[in-house]
């Protein structure tokens, strides 16, 4: 089982600047534009959080 | 079928409406959930705040909880009178989409962070909380089809994807489409009193997903936060709700779905558990997929992140940043004011709004009683303020205002050109209210010089009222103020106009 840590000691809420686009759009097969471009068919058309 | 505000009369006689809301809401923070890329996407160029562990690239360093993302929903679990459990287990919760880069959520499963809770609407109904726990947002996907191939495939821009989400889930208590709109505005009111979200439902930064479901009068009871049957009933299947874009749609889509189960039940067609969508276009909902069980997620625990424990002091810390809620404000200016409950309750719906009515009146109180500054406090912010949409206006200038228009130096409708000119052409309210008063104290001395003219220049209607027209009084007395642009007092213009005409 996972081990236990507290609150005080996550992660600070400070953002930083991850990959670039162009490193997003180069690491994977399919795009279209500025979009990651995934083949599949259509189930529920809507997020599902 | 449109939706009816009225319930259908079968639905009335025989029938029981049973709701419960999910509801999403996306925290204030800076960062994403487990990473540090920026939690605020909007209007940004797709998939440019984004790294390995929002994207689950296999290579992605572990995920890191936020703390703020973690206290924002103990916030929320103490602004809504939830227990809070005193450790955080984060789950896996499996299912294949394309706007899911990892191929699951983490979120939580059992021993939720938050539980047990409540909030009241505004008519003073109760609804209980089941639970309310974080995890993170998914990517935002369009579908398309392609023209060459036939083939569907999804856009994705994963700047969305691992931003913080608050879970907030109610008990099957909700009985009336209005209860569960009241419980969402109620919601989105102690989100932004807190600071814990914008709660922009356009922007998807609150999203809001009734279960409903209807059933016979007497064959069911709401027993341990439960719909349970009685006897052999067998209860009907509830039906999921999504793509609501507004408060105002949440009670649309459970009065359309109300109406269209007990259409289904009425003419024999089985219902199923399914997810349906609001068409917001066309008033209706429209079947998306049957709905899975928790069991069709498998569940498993995140061996990634570590277990959190929330000490008595973490939640007492969080804990001072409570404040005076919108419900209670109500409460407070009906009982210790006598604003009416409608007052009450605009003014309180923003905190902005309610931090500045009771900023003005505090002012008042200096000169008038508590209850005549509210009672003076509200009437201006409901009459004028709200209407001219801007709370930049100096609350002393305001005062000031108030104050010449209760001691009859100016109209209500001088009031308001004043500020209007304030806030258009810039002038100075203190200025222009002190030069009324000078022009008053002139025209006060000069009144009856003002009256003999006005009297001199209008002998039509002096011959009418002294042939007994007394109606022509009133043009007069509007000929004085004119005269004296509209700084007299019209009570005196009148007397004095009467005892001129009486020489």
């Amino acid at each position: 089982m996972n081990k236990k840590t507290t609150l005080d000691k996550l992660r600070k809420d400070v953002p930083k600047k991850g990959l670039t686009q162009k490193e997003v759009l180069d690491s994977t097969e399919y795009t279209e534009g500025e979009f990651v471009k995934i083949y599949s068919e259509l189930e529920s058309g809507f997020e599902d959080s | 079928m449109m939706p009816k505000n009225k319930p259908s009369k079968i639905y009335t006689e025989k029938y029981d409406l049973i709701v419960g809301l999910e509801i999403h809401i996306q925290t204030n923070t800076q960062s994403k959930m487990f990473c540090t890329c920026p939690a605020k996407y909007f209007q940004k160029e797709p998939n440019t705040q984004v790294c390995p562990v929002c994207l689950g690239l296999p290579d992605a360093p572990l995920p890191l909880v936020n703390k703020r993302a973690i206290e924002l929903c103990i916030l929320m679990g103490l602004g809504t009178n939830c227990n809070i459990e005193n450790e955080i287990h984060f789950y896996r919760k499996h299912y294949s989409y394309p706007d899911l880069a990892k191929g699951y959520q983490i979120s939580q499963y059992n021993n939720p962070l938050c539980s047990n809770g409540y909030v009241e609407t505004v008519d003073g109904v109760r609804i209980d909380i089941e639970r309310i726990h974080p995890e993170e947002d998914v990517a935002k996907s369009t579908h398309h089809t392609e023209k060459s191939s036939g083939k569907s495939y999804f856009l994705i821009d994963y700047n969305k994807s691992s931003v913080p989400l608050i879970e907030i889930v109610t008990k099957p208590c909700i009985r009336t489409p209005k209860d569960a709109k009241d419980f969402a505005t109620e919601v989105r009111k102690i989100a932004r009193y807190l600071n814990i979200s914008e709660g922009d439902m356009e922007k998807g930064q609150m999203r809001c997903e009734p279960n409903i479901s209807v059933q016979e009068k007497g064959k069911w009871e709401y027993k341990d936060g439960k719909i349970v049957p009685k006897g052999n009933y067998k209860l009907n299947p509830k039906i999921e709700v999504k793509n609501i874009g507004s408060i105002t749609a949440v009670e649309k889509s459970i009065i359309y779905e109300r109406e269209r189960l007990i259409k289904c039940i009425e003419e024999g067609e089985e219902i199923i558990q399914q997810t349906r969508g609001w068409d917001a276009d066309r008033n209706i909902t429209v079947f998306q997929r049957s709905k899975e069980d928790a069991e069709d997620y498998n569940y498993t625990p995140d061996p990634d992140i570590p277990i959190i424990e929330v000490s008595s002091t973490d939640i007492e810390r969080i804990s001072e940043e409570l404040i005076e809620l919108s419900n209670e404000k109500i409460k407070r200016y009906i009982k210790d004011w006598d604003i009416s409950k409608y007052a009450a309750e605009v003014i309180s719906s923003t905190k902005e709004n309610a931090y500045y009515f009771e900023k003005l009146q505090k002012q008042l109180s200096k000169e008038l009683s508590e209850k005549e500054a509210a009672l003076e406090a509200s009437n201006w912010l409901m009459g004028t303020i709200f209407a001219i949409g801007n709370l930049n206006i100096d609350i002393a200038d305001l005062t000031l205002l108030i104050l010449a228009f209760k001691n009859g130096i100016i109209t209500k409708n001088k009031g308001e050109e004043i500020l209007k000119d304030s806030l258009e052409n810039g002038k100075d309210i203190k200025k222009e209210l002190e030069k009324i008063k000078e022009e008053k104290e002139n025209v006060t001395d000069n009144l009856v010089e003002i009256v003999k003219d006005t009297i001199k220049n209008n002998s039509k209607a002096v011959n009418d009222y002294m042939g007994g027209k007394e109606s022509t009084l009133g043009f007069l007395v509007g000929q004085v103020m004119q005269n004296t642009k509209g700084t007299a007092n019209p009570n005196d213009v009148r007397e004095t106009l009467i005892n001129e005409l009486k020489k």
